[in-house]
């Protein structure tokens, strides 16, 4: 029988005939069983120590904690509730954003065309992104072109 | 712990009040089970300081969540389940805020500060006390997952039915995890006498 076998079942506790055989014969696990032995003594005395006691009055501390319980419990609630109202928010403002640009904007309908691309042109540009021909370090221009010699007043 | 019958019957209609929303009902089942919760706590945490705060956290997760209860574990059991997680979710606050690790059940130590070795043999009191300082600083070495199974097991009393009712796991899980936990206490223990305690 191996040491490392014997170690397995010295720790569990369940030592058989043949590894008791082989602890009586072998210093190292005559050391390791020692060991354990004094681990084992070392959980018993810290199992000693006492646990401390309550105090007086605790579960009526407890009681008086549970009233800050109720405003604790609906704070799921807050939070789904201060979520809704900011996502209705960005709503709102995409949607004015949206109208504000179509038709009735500062931004009519003969400036839209200095942000958008043609098809072609849209196409041109993935296809230079996605050969990576563009420097990281080349800024890109995304600022709107003037369509009436710059004034854009 | 064992239950007669009008125990049980008592407590089960103070669960039911609890669960209803009345307070004196839950206060009665604190009072009936605050023991069973400090212990868990003090156990595994070793923080006498702190386990009076820890077990009202405890009871108040117990009361938000007391209407989930639904009597497959007894109240007990499932007291202490609350009351273990908490303590994971307390040493792995404790671990990632501090950088020393503290003893088992006293003051803070180094980690690097060399371990004193014991005689090998005798009884005497400075053998205890430096075999239960040993003891506690591996504990407070270990992993929580490891901390909690040999602290519930070997400090706590409990059998490895009630841990693996409380961990909610197989028997033979508990079983193995108590096994692997003890082997690396002990590797860990013959490291901090430099080999083997009697070595030295």
């Amino acid at each position: 029988m191996r040491c490392n076998e014997v170690h397995e079942l010295i720790v569990a506790g369940s030592l058989t005939a043949l590894a008791q055989e082989h602890l009586d014969a072998c210093p190292q696990c005559q050391s390791f069983a020692r060991d354990e032995e004094s681990l084992r003594a070392g959980f018993e005395l810290l199992a000693k120590n006492e646990v401390p006691e309550p105090s007086g009055g605790f579960a009526a501390r407890v009681l008086r904690g549970l009233d800050e319980a109720p405003a604790r419990m609906f704070e799921p609630l807050e939070i789904i509730g201060r979520r809704a109202v900011l996502a209705a928010g960005a709503l709102a403002m995409t949607v004015m954003m949206a109208l504000a640009l179509s038709s009735s904007g500062p931004l009519r309908e003969g400036r839209q065309g200095a942000f958008s691309l043609t098809r072609g042109e849209s196409a041109e540009t993935v296809e230079i992104l996605l050969a990576g021909g563009v420097d990281e370090n080349e800024e890109i221009n995304l600022m709107p072109v003037s369509v009436n010699g710059g004034d854009s007043r | 712990m064992e239950y007669s019958a009008g125990r049980d019957a008592q407590e089960l209609e103070w669960i039911r009040d609890a669960q209803r929303g009345n307070r004196d009902a839950f206060g009665a089942l604190v009072e009936r089970h605050q023991r069973r919760v400090f212990a868990v706590i003090f156990r595994v945490t070793g923080d006498r300081d702190q386990v009076e705060d820890l077990s009202q956290e405890v009871f108040l997760k117990a009361y938000r969540a007391v209407r989930s209860y639904n009597q497959s574990a007894s109240f007990g059991t499932w007291l202490s389940r609350i009351a273990v997680n908490h303590c994971y979710d307390y040493l792995r606050s404790r671990r990632s805020t501090r950088n020393r690790v503290e003893s088992f059940d006293g003051s803070p130590e180094d980690l690097e500060s060399p371990a004193k070795s014991f005689p090998a043999s005798g009884p005497d009191p400075e053998r205890a006390a430096l075999l239960r300082d040993m003891v506690s600083k591996l504990l407070a070495r270990a992993s929580e997952e490891d901390r909690v199974v040999v602290a519930l097991k070997e400090l706590n009393g409990m059998s490895v039915e009630e841990i693996a009712e409380i961990l909610e796991l197989k028997v033979g899980t508990v079983k193995v995890r108590l096994h692997r936990a003890r082997k690396r206490m002990l590797e860990d223990f013959r490291k901090m006498q430099g080999g083997g305690a009697h070595a030295v």
